[in-house]
Parts: structure tokens; C-alpha cells; sequence
């Protein structure tokens, strides 16, 4: 009657299955594995190990191991393999048998790094420098670094996720419009950049003709209805004082004033401080009107176009 | 009283929350890696490694904090090689410093004391470690939290 043999090697990493007769003698079996060997890499410093000829001291991490005599063998050079394993900065190390189960040496590393086994579930080892993660089954003498007899392994989780997705449904809103592409265009031709969040005040660079950047805050709560808002001074954070405004022309006529609200909000259809008591705007400038499907970018728009009018006067500070 | 949990040089801490802020901007989440030495009088951070210097396939692509498996072997790498522990970590959020269910569930350190700090708002609002979540992971899923005066007591800044 034939059994089957498993051959882990450096070189046959995922196993070589073969057959031997029940009850072939252990120097028989020996070469009978030697035999099934790709020729490219049989030397004469090979030796055979046996799963069951295991260490001992480790047994208690077993996992799941059936060990008999001449079911699972390991073909190499190294008779103990010195084993890294590296976690957060901390390390394990000890030399292992090469035909150890790399499912062994996880539970073994968990436990001298101090995890409980409970929270070691979605912990695996990688090999250092790579993105390989070996299978519980396979011998750790597989993953030798060339010419040694030492493995290096990182204890990773296979993906971690933190994090809290529970923003309020304004500022949800209010990110989502950033990505889109009214906001992306203006940035990405340097119209406008954004320079922070910090809810629910937004902070945008606007370029000016002159390449001035003027820093606005819109307090976007209640998004996407209408923000209001004016320009800011980012270093000393306050609003800008009025003699470092810029100014425009007749063609927008008193859109920047600085008297307007103390200067916390800027004279436009689309400013929810502005709007109220002056609709008869929406009529007469139906493009500065607010738009809740294109967003920040429709006010950043409007000022962007002041900004950049050929009447733009800049602040003479 | 207790004796402090975490030990920070105070331009290191206002470093990183500088740094947290920049790198999330108002907008998402950002974290980092604190590194120093712990012992059994506690934990004290020398350095720091921010999430988005690892994670560089994943960060640009989340609003919250993601490791792959690679990205996170190569925080242990740079660990390695300065001879560093993680002896904390730290993210942010939107809104309130509390763990939400995935950061209960992963961990970036499963070992029984590691401290996994929440800062609120995304970091935008100058908070101080009144301000901030301090959360002891306690093995087998468990945690301990810690919220203004304890942990206000909790983080040490020197």
C-alpha cells in the first residue's frame, strides 16, 4: 500500500507530494526524497528533516500538527534556523528546527511578545522587506534569507482600519462638494486653494491678477445652504483689517465694502448674511447666485472673478 | 493620583499636533506612530512617525487611517532601525475624542498597556491633552478610556 509524502524545500516552497510504499525503511525514504529533488538543485549538503523529529520546546504552539514519521519532510542546508520576528519595535528571536510550521512560530511569537492570543487573529507574519505572508503549513526553513540560516518576519495585521466616518451631514456634504470637480478645477488651475477645516469654518487661498493670495473663512454650517464669510488674516487670525482688503471698480460695485457687517461678510448674492433683504439681487445677477448643486465653488467663483477683473484694485498696504 | 501614563517633551507634543493638522487640513483623519522607550515607569515618547509617511498608498485614498500590511511592516522597519518602541499612537477625528468601533477592533499595537491617543477636530482647534481621548488597551478587545482631567493626568508634557 503507497502513502503520500509532503517535500518542503527553499526551492519548493508550496510542496512536492510523492509516494512511497508503507513501511519504506527511513534511509530508503530518504532517498526516495533526494530522488524527487529538481536536479538543478540537488547537492550534497542537503539533509532531510522530519516534521515529527519537531522541537520539543515549542510543541505547546503547535497548530494543528499531525506529527508522523514520514508524512511532512524539509529538504535544506540549515539544521536550526535563527527566527526574527519584529513587532512595533519590540523582537522575538529564537532558532527553530527549519521544518517548524510557520503556523507555530506565529503563536509562539504572540506569546513572547506578550498578545493575547485573542487579539493575535488577524495578525500575520511577512517576511521583512517583502509582502509575503507564508501559510500556517509551510516550514519556515522555506523563507531563509539567501546563504544564512535566519528569517526575518514583521507581525502585521492584514489591514487595519481606524477612524470615526460620524461627521455631521453639513460637513459630510461640505467635503464631498471639495472633491468635486466646480472645487477641483479651481484649484487645480490655481485659482484657489484650500488652506484648512476647521468645522465649521472653511479657509481658502484666492489668487488675485496680482498673485496675491486672499484668505477667506466661510462658516459653512446648515451646508449646502449658503455660507457667509470675508477675508481673513491667517497669521494673526482675526478678519482682515479693512486697509488690507482689495478693492474693485464700478463693474461690481460695492461688493467689497469693508463696512458691510464689520467686515464679516462680503456684499454678494451669495452670502447668506447678504442675501436677506436684498433678493431683488438674484434678478439682477443671476450667475453670483447661490447654487447648492455646484456648492463653495459657486462663491469662490464670484469672488475669484472680482479678484481678477481688470478694475482689481489691490490694497495699497 | 497616578503617575502619568505618557511622557512628551511639549515641543514635540505642539510638533505633532501641528503636523496632524497639516496633514489632515480640516478635512480627514491623520495619525502617527509615537516612538520611544517604556518600562515599568511608564512610557516616554521621543519621536514620531506620521501615518502618511508609511501609508503612502493608502492615505491619499481614505478619510480615515488604513494600513496594509506592508505599510505597517514598514513602521516596524523604521523601528528596527532607530531602536525605537511604539509606545503610543495617536489619530484624529472629526468630531469627539471616543474610539468609534473599528479603532476598538484594530488596535495598532495589541499589546496589553499600549495607548492609543484621540485628538478631536481633527486637530484644528489647539487641543491640549485635556482635550484628547487616552485609551489603554487592556487585551482580549478590552480598553480603558480616559477623558479631560485624567487625561489631563495622563499625558505628562515635559
Amino acid at each position: 500500500m503507497e502513502k503520500r509524502i509532503i517535500i518542503q524545500a527553499p526551492f519548493i516552497k508550496d510542496g512536492l507530494v510523492i509516494k512511497v510504499q508503507e513501511g519504506t525503511h527511513p534511509e530508503e525514504l530518504r532517498k526516495a526524497v533526494l530522488a524527487a529533488l529538481p536536479a538543478e538543485h540537488i547537492s550534497a549538503d542537503l539533509e532531510v528533516f522530519d516534521e515529527a523529529d519537531d522541537d520539543p520546546d515549542t510543541r505547546a504552539f503547535a497548530d494543528a500538527e499531525e506529527l508522523h514519521h514520514g508524512r511532512v519532510v524539509h529538504v535544506g542546508r540549515c539544521r536550526l534556523v535563527d527566527v526574527v520576528v519584529r513587532y512595533a519595535g519590540r523582537t522575538a528571536e529564537q532558532k527553530f528546527p527549519p521544518v517548524t510550521r510557520i503556523g507555530r512560530i506565529k503563536r509562539w511569537a504572540v506569546h513572547s511578545l506578550g498578545i493575547n492570543p485573542a487579539d493575535a487573529n488577524e495578525l500575520v507574519l511577512q517576511i521583512a522587506g517583502t509582502n509575503a505572508q507564508p501559510s500556517r503549513d509551510q516550514h519556515v526553513g522555506c523563507f531563509i534569507e539567501q546563504d544564512t540560516c535566519r528569517v526575518t518576519f514583521d507581525l502585521v495585521r492584514s489591514y487595519t482600519v481606524n477612524g470615526d466616518a460620524s461627521l455631521t451631514s453639513d460637513h459630510a456634504l461640505l467635503l464631498q462638494h471639495i472633491e468635486r470637480a466646480p472645487f477641483a478645477m479651481g484649484e487645480i488651475n490655481g485659482r484657489w486653494k484650500l488652506r484648512g477645516i476647521t468645522w465649521p469654518y472653511v479657509f481658502i487661498d484666492v489668487r488675485a491678477r496680482d498673485k496675491r493670495e486672499f484668505t477667506l473663512r466661510l462658516q459653512c454650517d446648515g451646508y449646502p445652504g449658503m455660507p457667509t464669510g470675508a477675508f481673513w488674516d491667517p497669521v494673526n487670525d482675526t478678519w482682515l483689517p479693512a486697509h488690507c482688503w482689495p478693492r474693485t471698480g464700478v463693474r461690481f460695485g460695492s461688493a467689497l465694502r469693508t463696512d458691510w457687517q464689520s467686515g464679516t461678510a462680503l456684499y454678494i448674492p451669495c452670502d447668506r448674511n447678504s442675501i436677506a433683504g436684498h433678493e431683488q439681487w438674484l434678478q439682477l445677477h443671476p450667475a453670483w447666485a447661490w447654487d447648492t448643486g455646484i456648492g463653495i465653488a459657486r462663491y469662490l467663483e464670484v469672488v475669484w472673478v472680482m479678484l481678477n477683473g481688470e478694475d482689481y484694485v489691490p490694497p495699497a498696504a | 493620583m497616578f503617575p502619568p501614563l505618557l511622557e512628551m517633551p511639549r515641543s514635540l507634543y505642539g510638533e505633532l499636533i501641528a503636523d496632524l493638522a497639516k496633514s489632515g487640513r480640516g478635512i480627514k483623519e491623520a495619525g502617527a506612530f509615537l516612538l520611544g522607550h517604556a518600562d515599568n515607569r511608564g512610557r516616554r515618547v521621543s519621536s514620531y512617525l506620521m501615518y502618511d509617511i508609511v501609508a503612502t498608498e493608502s492615505c491619499p485614498k481614505h478619510a480615515y487611517v488604513v494600513f496594509t500590511a506592508e505599510e505597517m511592516a514598514r513602521a516596524w522597519e523604521h523601528c528596527y532601525a532607530t531602536g525605537l518602541q511604539v509606545v503610543a499612537d495617536v489619530h484624529t477625528h472629526p468630531m469627539g475624542p471616543r474610539q468609534s468601533v473599528s479603532d476598538q477592533a484594530h488596535p495598532i499595537v495589541s499589546v496589553q498597556g499600549h495607548v492609543a491617543l484621540i485628538v478631536p477636530f481633527f486637530a484644528m482647534r489647539g487641543p491640549q491633552p485635556v482635550d484628547i481621548g487616552v485609551h489603554v488597551f487592556e487585551g482580549a478587545g478590552r480598553w480603558r478610556s480616559m477623558f479631560r482631567q485624567a487625561a489631563h493626568e495622563a499625558i505628562l508634557l515635559r
